[in-house]
């Protein structure tokens, strides 16, 4: 039995990715002479995520799904709570530190728009290049790392490619630049903020398929960040659900999605449409409104406003994490007894 | 049979750019019928977009060239003097709501005031027609004193629920729909569908949605059209659409989508969207196509000819079409 | 596999940048403007001298010119008007000299062709031998022999200094007068005010005095005494000039200065002055810019303040203050204009760098432990610097406008001949109400048109600068 945290018992201690009750808070200032007001963009969110295995996390705008993903490869810094990387607290390193221990070089990240992902100055060798170059990779290698790149994205022959510029490309192409670059330096762990949102529909699964097959050649570790969970079923294992900052329910991701436990969850899952034509003969039964403002979040569970099922309690109080079914955790008043 | 009410036949739209001339629609036809929701499915530069801006008579300064017949109601309106379309058709009888138009509402003047100008344009009193955006407000499911707010106080999908109120406010026979929940979130976009449906049976409305998302369409669809490369390839009803997809384009966008509640293989449709100033010779996805690729009697022929549509049998009353020569 | 990569800046090769700029019609004709802009400065560096400043402030360099003169080829338009400056020298006449004793007796002979209706103002003599003057001044006598074959003999005259007007002399007037008298009863008409050298080129028909085309001999003789052979007068020490009513290829101002050659230095001084200052305001830009835009924080805080301080400042307020209290000559007006003006300059670049630093490639960069001078090296510098050209072109026609206007109200450095200095002249001479037209609208087209050039030049190179405008 893995080693858990008491009070995140989801969470595998020795998984590659570990992050336990994170925090981050952004200030805003209304004006120059207001009180500065806290933006709780991810607001104790634990997980853990292993090699090989890849973890969904789905959420609405303003969940904080993309702040959290930025977050665990430390492109800003918590305020509370711990990350870990291959067992080392990289919560509060500096950037000298980070180099030392090789984290950047272990970690990709791949961006949701192909357009604006890439400088449009720089060649498609020199984008691909540069992350092998601040690493101090010599030029032979970078070479051959290079060709290795874009045939793993199938952008090939690379000859072709490398001296082109992204506006030569289309938006599927450079995304597959985008992921090329993110995995020339061999890394452990890759996050994929929407990858294929902004790309046609019938790109989507080609791009799909490259990072399922990267992940299984390389045996990465995967975040995999979207609101569209149809695509995220195509290759996950694991699901996190956000609601507002915090933490709505977790869990194999088919378990989560055949049978969601937690009001938002299933509101999620009943509001996507699947391609069927008798859709258009009944209505939709999701809630009604919108995700709170974060700078001023509802007391209790932020969700109750919008909730069918709110309780007294959950107006006043916020709830536990509570292991629902085995292996399914859900942060809702619903479940207490459980 | 009852006459259709709207005709689309042969249209086409060219416009010029420095690389040279682009076919954005080349030959589109198809009908919509009272009451009936059509949806237009199309990725980038399928034209669908290019199609809800020709039936409102709304394009560009460099289109060089507007051909073919729209019949509304019986009536030409697309040779119709402007004057006239603009007195009569647009927003009476067509309405739209472009994509993001819920960030084309003007920040500083409050909602009701931008909802009634129209009205106000045409004549009416500025009584009636607060009463009028009231009353289309209460029916997108807002309370009537928005009319009194501001577009910053309002959510997204508030604000969209304002522009479809915008768009019926003059009781329109037909409401294009251009990506009307692209920049909404999920449940949001749920809502929004609901509300649709809702006003759809409520006011008799009939619909073109536009979209490039093939599952989302099928909420509200009654008919779908297929488009690629400015032309339709498929239409039919939306049964025989998603149950019986038959254009090879069709059936690789059927399953490219991933679905949630079933498990399906996904496949891809390998390839770019061709340029739409020179376009392939004969049928526009012959490129692209599998079955082009496999079977040696379709060259010179896909390669050349552009198809015919041909008529497939189906369940829906309405004719299934296909413009493929594997049905010939 | 080593591939050659091609050398781009911009993503665009060499060529395709120049084919970029060319290819626009905007970029032909800013080209052309340019080239020429360059040509005429290198030619005025070449020609003229390089104490030219010195010698346009010089007024006996000009005193042979008339003043106000027209430029001569206004003839060509209005017909045979005015006599054109003609200069008679040892290309043009016959010399002889010889020596009675320590006497040198010099005969000189030359025609001129008059045909105009406004005769030349003097005829000057210039003797440039300093040893003649020594003791006693050498004497000339002229005899002209007109077309209606009358003989007009001026003389003796003594040849006091080096440069000698004729017409002036006592001896010029009344033997005029006496002339006038006995051919033409008319010798009230010399009333001796000013030069009567145009009296030798009229004759007076119904009592008034017209003038006498035709082809006039002149006839000089000079004695030079107590001269020695080591000393004598050679013929290229002695010079005629007929001053005439138009000069040159622009006419002359109010001291005879040839405007030609005026306007011509102009041309690389306006240009000079216009780019440093430029450069100047270009370099405090990018520095400013980068550096708050990069840093963030309270540096760019503290920069952005001083920026819009910058930008409050009214320069040319400030300029004609301080070139009034302090004196401060063309330079000084240049680096002060130049101080003043950088603020919306380092503006546009803090913006272009904020863009570039929020942008997702960035991010990538950060991620894969890219330090900030990497990235200020290989994303930010490779934007910004080819951006500067095109600061430093839009910036020029500000600064030379700014400076001539300066210059126009006699202000900072008239010590050389700016466009703006002439203009300020013929103001003060009231050149446009005298209707010296050659004197006021010369410089100032020539003003707007190098800001003109500068100005297309810069449209031109926008679609280089910004891959958006490209195709478009």
């Amino acid at each position: 039995m893995p080693d858990t945290f008491e009070d995140a018992p989801w969470v595998k201690k020795d998984s590659l990715v570990v992050a336990h009750r994170l925090r981050t808070y952004y200030t805003i200032r209304p004006g120059l002479f207001a009180k500065p007001r806290f933006v709780k963009a991810v607001d104790d969110i634990s997980l853990s995520i292993d090699r090989g295995i890849t973890l969904a996390v789905v959420g609405e705008s303003g969940s904080g799904k993309t702040t959290l993903g930025r977050a665990l490869i430390r492109l800003l810094e918590p305020i509370s709570g711990e990350i870990y990387f291959d067992g080392v607290d990289i919560t509060h390193m500096k950037e000298d530190e980070l180099k030392k221990v090789g984290f950047r070089r272990r970690i990709g990240m791949v961006f949701q728009d192909p357009y604006s992902s890439l400088n449009p100055f720089h060649s498609i060798h020199f984008i691909l290049e540069e992350p092998l170059m601040v690493q101090g990779v010599p030029r032979e290698e970078r070479e051959e790392r290079v060709y290795r790149a874009l045939e793993e994205v199938k952008l090939t022959p690379p000859e072709d490619f490398i001296n082109k510029y992204p506006h030569m490309l289309s938006g599927g192409q450079r995304q597959r630049v985008s992921i090329a670059r993110a995995i020339i330096t061999n890394p452990d762990f890759i996050v994929a903020d929407e990858p294929v949102s902004m790309l046609d529909a019938s790109i989507r699964v080609e791009i799909l398929t490259i990072l399922k097959d990267i992940q299984q050649k390389h045996k990465m570790a995967f975040m995999y960040i979207t609101h569209d969970i149809s695509t995220a079923k195509y290759f996950s294992d694991y699901i996190l659900i956000m609601y507002a900052g915090q933490f709505a329910e977790y869990g194999p991701f088919r378990d989560v999605v055949k049978n969601p436990l937690h009001p938002y969850a299933q509101s999620l899952i009943e509001a996507i449409p699947d391609p069927d034509p008798s859709n258009r003969l009944r209505e939709r039964k999701v809630a009604p409104g919108e995700p709170p403002n974060l700078a001023n979040p509802p007391p209790g569970c932020r969700f109750h406003p919008r909730c069918p099922f709110a309780m007294d309690i959950c107006k006043r109080q916020e709830p536990p994490v509570i292991e629902a079914r085995p292996g399914v955790y859900v942060k809702c008043w619903l479940y207490k007894g459980f | 049979m009852s006459m259709a009410l709207l005709e689309v036949r042969n249209t086409r739209l060219y416009y010029a750019t420095t690389k040279g001339v682009v076919k954005a629609l080349d030959g589109v036809s198809f009908e919509l019928n009272e009451g009936e929701t059509l949806a237009v499915v199309g990725e980038t530069g399928s034209g669908k977009s290019t199609l809800a801006k020709l039936l409102v008579r709304v394009w560009e300064r460099n289109v060089t060239l507007v051909d073919g017949e729209v019949h509304l109601e019986g009536r030409e309106v697309l040779h119709m003097p402007e004057e006239e379309f603009r007195r009569e058709i647009r927003w009476r009888k067509i309405a739209v709501v472009p994509q993001s138009s819920m960030n084309a509402l003007n920040p500083v003047i409050k909602i009701g005031d931008q909802m009634i100008e129209p009205l106000l344009l045409q004549g009416t009193s500025k009584e009636e027609a607060l009463k009028m955006a009231m009353d289309a407000l209460e029916a997108v499911g807002l309370p009537r004193d928005t009319v009194n707010r501001y577009p910053h106080q309002l959510s997204g999908g508030m604000k969209q629920r304002v522009i479809i109120a915008m768009s019926i406010m003059a009781h329109p026979r037909i409401v294009i729909l251009d990506e009307p929940t692209s920049a909404l979130d999920v449940i949001t976009q749920a809502n929004i569908m609901n509300l649709l449906k809702k006003l759809k049976w409520e006011f008799k409305l009939s619909y073109i949605f536009i979209t490039h998302d093939l599952a989302l369409a099928s909420e509200l669809a009654d008919a779908v059209a297929i488009m690629y490369a400015g032309k339709i390839v498929e239409i039919g009803g939306a049964e025989d659409i998603y149950q019986n997809p038959s254009h090879p384009y069709t059936q690789g966008l059927v399953s490219s989508v991933p679905t949630l509640r079933t498990d399906k293989t996904l496949s891809f449709i390998p390839g770019e969207v061709p340029s739409l100033i020179t376009p392939p010779p004969g049928c526009r996805f012959h490129p692209r196509c599998p079955f082009y690729r496999d079977r040696d009697y379709l060259k010179g022929l896909c390669d050349a000819k552009e198809p015919p549509n041909a008529e497939i049998e189906g369940k829906s009353l309405r004719r299934h079409l296909v413009y493929c020569w594997l049905y010939k | 596999m080593a591939r050659r990569r091609e050398f781009r800046i911009l993503g665009m090769t060499p060529g395709e940048i120049v084919k970029g700029f060319f290819s626009s019609d905007v970029g032909k004709v800013a080209t052309a403007f340019f080239l020429v802009m360059v040509v005429i400065s290198i030619y005025a560096l070449v020609t003229l001298p390089p104490n030219f400043g010195k010698v346009w402030n010089n007024p006996d360099y000009w005193r042979l010119n008339p003043p106000y003169a027209l430029p001569s080829w206004v003839n060509a338009f209005i017909g045979n008007v005015y006599a054109p400056q003609v200069i008679i020298n040892n290309h043009n006449y016959v010399f002889s000299s010889s020596y009675s004793g320590d006497t040198e007796y010099i005969t000189v002979y030359f025609t001129v062709d008059y045909h105009y209706k406004k005769p030349w103002n003097e005829i000057y003599v210039i003797l440039n031998n300093p040893v003649v003057y020594t003791s006693q001044p050498p004497i000339m006598e002229i005899t002209i022999t007109r077309p209606d074959n009358s003989k007009i003999t001026i003389g003796p005259l003594p040849l006091r200094s080096k440069v000698v007007s004729i017409g002036t002399t006592t001896q010029a007037v009344s033997q005029l007068s006496q002339f006038y008298q006995e051919y033409y009863q008319a010798g009230n008409l010399i009333t001796g005010t000013s030069s009567v050298t145009p009296y030798i080129f009229y004759n007076v028909t119904n009592g008034k005095a017209m003038p006498l085309i035709g082809t006039y001999k002149f006839q000089i003789t000079i004695y030079v005494f107590s001269s020695n052979t080591s000393s004598a007068v050679t013929s290229n020490e002695l010079e005629f000039v007929f001053q005439g009513n138009a000069y040159g290829l622009m006419g002359t101002d109010f001291e005879g200065r040839d405007l030609w050659l005026g306007l011509l230095a102009g041309f690389p001084i306006d240009l000079a002055v216009g780019l440093l200052s430029a450069i100047i305001v270009v370099v405090i830009s990018v520095f400013v810019g980068i550096i708050s835009a990069f840093f963030g924080g309270v540096t760019d805080e503290f920069l952005t303040r001083i920026t819009d301080f910058v930008i409050l400042l009214p320069a040319f307020p400030l300029l004609i203050v301080f070139s009034v209290l302090f004196g401060w000559s063309i330079w000084d007006a240049v680096i002060f204009l130049a101080l003043v003006s950088w603020g919306a300059s380092a503006r546009i670049i803090r913006v272009m760098v904020m863009q570039i630093r929020t942008a997702q490639y960035i991010e990538s960069a950060i991620i894969a432990g890219a330090s900030r001078w990497w990235i200020l090296r290989n994303h930010v510098l490779p934007q910004v610097i080819p951006y500067t050209l095109y600061l430093l072109v839009t910036n020029v026609p500000a600064a030379i406008l700014t400076l001539s206007a300066i210059n126009f109200l006699g202000l900072a450095g008239s010590e050389l001949p700016t466009w703006g200095n002439i203009l300020y002249y013929a103001e003060e001479f009231g050149a446009l109400t005298s209707g010296y037209w050659w004197w006021v609208i010369p410089p100032g087209l020539l003003i707007a048109f190098v800001a003109v050039v500068f100005i297309i030049t810069a449209i031109a190179l926008e679609p280089v600068i910004n891959p958006r405008l490209r195709y478009g």
